[in-house]
């Protein structure tokens, strides 16, 4: 296999030191942008092909959000990239103490096959910036997306520095043999302890962005008719197959009936009577999911959908209500168009039901009630959590996103990438004068020395950040000022 | 406490936490408050036992581990609250009406393994974070340092809540058995083959991990320098806990002119820090154990280099002198592995590019240390190299700065902490998006059936501007 010899020459070639300067990295940020600009339309056909994308979602559902990316990432390198000052102590009064971000090395991007391109290319973003070599490995379940981009990366990127390796398992477990300074893994809690397994041997670093079942849990209090076409649209976008997708509804059983059809009204507006005929619904990626997704809707009778056609991996958008939280439904990450309702006798209720299981990528909660709402946050954990709306908090770049527990570790997006894919190193720059101060560390000791060194490791913080001290000088100059004024009036006032 | 207890303590810890007791900030505040006291009250025990563990020197122990917790703790209890605030992010027009911030959360149970050669330090500041983020910890402190693990473990359940803290002892078996159960973060300080075992054992419940291990940090001695400074800052950095710093200057890298100048320096050094007799000065430590005496021994005895300076040593007492070495090739026994002790080999390199090749060849170390009053050779240095923490013209003190992270990258380290990054380690940024139920119009844009006029309105609302943070309206 080719993979050691791609691997190495990504070494080799952030050895030689051109990722460092900042102008390179711009330029390669630029040539992505250029690409995704230049290849809309190979893109869009080629995620129509793996997921049924309409032409609308692709760049509604990557596009957009992977270029606004880019363009934040070229806007703000040089202010990421500087040294970040921090405050010193007695000690350190006359030194220069920062923290330098500097790029790891080769980063490992291995990418999922839901948002094929966002979820590749916007790790790839922040590897960039923070000035990474990365091998990418797009998954080969969205098969005509992984050959694109294998095509089309080479043609705008650094080749030797970035290089897209295709491929399945086996190709993906010989890739975790190799040595990275970091693994970037989207996909399944399953695989992603397989990641961190393999990349242990190295002592390799590594952000898992997993997933879970995240809960939606709808409180009677509040605007029903919005919070079911938000929840709708959240669910069955890209039919399902989103990691922060809302998972399963908890609701009381006095608001299910409306919920049900407060969902049945917005499926209509959005896909018409047919989903089947909807150009905007999408299909299950493959042949296996259908079968896994229909499989958990075994033994009960959905209430909304239902329907499925395997010849076209089609499955209907469905709801089943008052579903057993020991259903097999409730046991797996759903990952398709599939909304079970599940009751829940208040908001504690749920709060219990909620903290009992894994801690969710996301959570959202559906309540006017603002003293409710905070309380529901305080009372459990998740990656995010959307507040009466699904899967926004993911679209804000300066929140960080990741998971927690099974559905995660590590956060990116915006600068949190950048962060994620550098090394922020401690730096201390002293000279060798004043060499005095220094003397009270040294043996031999005695209880004076002894006393002075304690004191000159102490604190407060003096913060010598330019705002302060700016803040400071013209706080004194003032203050001498009005002083000098004062004894001027003073002496006319006397005379 | 045997190991078929583990799960029960840590079960009864995770109860504990899921009551939500560790969480209001009063309680927070009372136990860090505690651990103040602990340190304050017992600053003769904690000395008194890091002598008979490692015959630390009293003003040694009282800087590194008693000063530098209290730094912390006065650092944790002054900011801690603000710490825990909720940090409001800038927001694009689509959400400007709604609340985005990031809320630090406590993980749940997490697991403190010390080491050591700093063995109440390296238990209490990463202990410190865990509190003021909320957490319940189980603290495991080394075995090899034994008087300062039972000092540990009878101080803690005297000061702090038994309900939430708990210190567990033992060796390598009931280090493996506890980390068979599952805890929300695991944070270790030690060797990089047991980190790979803490790492694959992490794994299996995909918990995150803290790792401060270690590696030979290079000091580098190149151009205009004041020698005697250089040599006095080496000397104390060096030899300071005996070289048993994971932080220690490991060995030097300078041209041949350098060294004939450093070695007089050097030896006045010693003398005047550790007298003609270091072997009965009392400001110079002993090897931790006899096991480590031996492989230091040995080190020295294989070596190909030649002893310049000391080289003496005693086997019951577990003395060696401070030894400088000569002539050490790259491929000598003491440049294979993390040496650890008061043994300093000098290798010569002919220009500074040879430095950093030699440094680059090797894993990246914890720390990297640099002499010289040219600031083109300090800048030129950092850039071409990478390590955990950096520092010029000095060693070791980057790591007392509670606002420095301090942790390793690639071999030497997973993650930092210190000051504000150690209740960072400890928490999840948790991310928050309030909105409200207005703006539903704003919204109808992304809902099917989709058109190319909603599309274009979208984009244009969504696309990045500039100076604004990128919101795509998924």
């Amino acid at each position: 296999s080719d993979i050691h010899p791609v691997v190495e020459r990504a070494k080799e070639a952030f050895l030689g030191g051109r990722t460092r300067p900042l102008e390179f990295r711009l330029q390669q940020l630029k040539a992505l942008q250029r690409m995704i600009t230049d290849r809309q339309t190979e893109i869009s056909t080629a995620l129509k092909q793996d997921l049924n994308r309409s032409q609308y979602d692709t760049p509604l559902l990557e596009l957009i959000s992977l270029e606004n990316e880019i363009a934040l990432a070229i806007e703000k390198l040089a202010e990421w990239a500087a040294p970040r000052p921090v405050e010193k102590n007695l000690l350190t009064l006359t030194d220069e103490v920062y923290i330098q971000p500097e790029p790891l090395g080769v980063v490992l991007i291995i990418g999922a096959w839901n948002y094929p391109w966002a979820l590749t290319l916007s790790p790839l973003v922040g590897a960039i910036a923070a000035g990474n070599a990365a091998v990418v490995k797009p998954s080969e379940l969205s098969e005509y997306s992984a050959l694109l981009l294998r095509a089309l990366l080479p043609r705008y990127l650094d080749k030797d520095l970035y290089p897209v390796i295709t491929g399945g398992v086996s190709e993906t477990q010989e890739l975790l043999k190799q040595r990275f300074d970091h693994v970037f893994y989207t996909g399944s809690s399953a695989v992603g302890k397989l990641v961190m397994q393999a990349a242990a041997q190295h002592l390799t670093p590594v952000t898992l962005e997993l997933g879970g079942k995240s809960p939606c849990y709808i409180d009677k209090n509040c605007d029903l008719r919005v919070a079911c076409r938000r929840v709708t649209w959240g669910k069955f976008v890209n039919c399902g197959q989103t990691c922060i997708a809302p998972d399963y509804i908890l609701c009381e059983p006095c608001i299910q009936g409306r919920v049900v059809e407060g969902i049945r009204q917005t499926l209509l507006e959005f896909y018409g009577a047919d989903p089947k005929c909807s150009p905007d619904y999408g299909r299950i990626i493959n042949q296996r999911h259908f079968s896994r997704i229909m499989g958990l809707m075994e033994g009960y009778t959905a209430v909304l959908g239902g329907q499925s056609d395997a010849s076209q991996r089609y499955i209907a958008p469905t709801v089943l209500k008052d579903v057993p939280p020991q259903s097999r439904l409730m046991q797996e990450e759903i990952f398709g168009p599939l909304l079970p309702i599940v009751t829940v006798s208040d908001m504690d209720d749920a709060i219990r039901f909620i903290n009992e299981r894994e801690k969710p990528l996301a959570l959202y909660i559906f309540c006017s009630d603002k003293k409710a709402v905070k309380r529901m946050i305080d009372e459990t954990t998740s990656g995010g959590v959307t507040v009466n709306d699904v899967m926004m908090h993911c679209a804000l770049s300066s929140l960080p996103f990741g998971g927690v527990g099974q559905s995660g570790m590590g956060r990116y997006h915006g600068r949190h990438t950048f962060d994620q894919l550098s090394h922020q190193r401690a730096c201390l720059l002293r000279s060798l004068g004043m060499e005095s101060v220094n003397l009270a560390r040294y043996p031999p000791q005695d209880r004076h020395r002894a006393r002075r060194a304690r004191l000159a490791l102490r604190s407060p913080m003096i913060d010598f950040s330019k705002r302060t001290f700016v803040w400071a000088v013209t706080a004194t100059v003032i203050a001498f000022g009005l002083a000098i004024a004062l004894c001027i009036i003073v002496n006319k006032i006397n005379e | 406490m045997s190991e078929k207890e583990f799960p029960q303590v840590i079960n009864r810890l995770r109860t504990t936490f899921r009551s939500g007791k560790t969480l209001p900030e009063e309680f927070r505040r009372e136990q860090l408050s505690n651990l103040l006291s602990l340190v304050k009250d017992n600053e003769q025990l904690i000395i008194d036992a890091v002598y008979k563990d490692l015959r630390k020197p009293k003003f040694e122990a009282v800087l590194s581990e008693i000063e530098m917790c209290r730094n912390e703790l006065y650092c944790a209890i002054d900011n801690f609250s603000s710490w825990m605030k909720p940090e409001y992010v800038s927001k694009h027009l689509a959400v400007k009406l709604d609340d985005c911030f990031v809320r630090r959360e406590p993980l749940g149970v997490v697991l403190i393994i010390g080491a050591w050669n700093y063995p109440f330090q390296l238990i209490l500041i990463p202990l410190i974070g865990a509190i003021a983020a909320g957490n319940c910890v189980i603290v495991k402190p080394s075995e090899v340092s034994a008087a300062t693990e039972s000092l540990i473990a009878e101080l803690i359940p005297k000061y702090l809540s038994q309900d939430c803290y708990t210190v567990v002892c033992g060796g390598a078996e009931e280090t493996k058995a506890l980390l068979e159960n599952r805890f929300d973060h695991i944070f270790y300080t030690g060797s990089q083959a047991v980190a790979r075992s803490i790492l694959q054992a992490a794994s299996i419940h995909l918990t995150p991990v803290t790792l401060e291990l270690g590696g030979k940090c290079p000091c580098l001695i190149y151009g205009r320098v004041n020698i005697a400074a250089a040599a006095r800052r080496l000397v104390w950095s060096k030899f300071f806990n005996t070289g048993q710093s994971c932080v220690a200057p490991d060995y030097v890298l300078c041209t041949r002119d350098v060294r004939d100048a450093l070695l007089p320096f050097l030896r006045e050094t010693l003398e005047e820090f550790y007298s003609k007799e270091p072997q009965t000065n009392l400001d110079l430590g002993r090897i931790v154990t006899d096991r480590h005496w031996t492989r230091l021994m040995d080190l020295l005895h294989k070596s190909r280099g030649k002893v310049v300076l000391g080289g003496e040593s005693h086997q019951e007492e577990k003395y060696i002198a401070p030894t400088v070495l000569v002539d050490v090739e790259e491929d000598d026994v003491l440049m294979e592995e993390e040496i650890f002790g008061p043994i300093l080999p000098i290798l010569t390199v002919e220009s500074l590019e040879e430095g950093i090749d030699f440094i680059n060849r090797k894993e990246k170390p914890l720390a990297l240390y640099v002499f010289s009053e040219e600031s083109s050779v300090v800048n030129t240095v950092m850039e071409k190299t990478s390590s955990g923490g950096f520092c010029s013209n000095d060693g070791m003190v980057h790591m007392t700065l509670p606002t420095l992270p301090f942790g390793g990258v690639g071999a030497s380290g997973w993650g930092s902490y210190h000051g504000r990054w150690t209740f960072e380690t400890f928490s999840h940024r948790r991310a928050c998006m309030l909105r409200g139920w207005a703006l539903e119009r704003l919204n109808v844009l992304r809902y099917p059936p989709y058109t190319d006029n909603n599309l274009s309105l979208l984009c244009w609302t969504a696309s990045a501007k500039k100076s604004w943070p990128s919101c795509s309206v998924m």
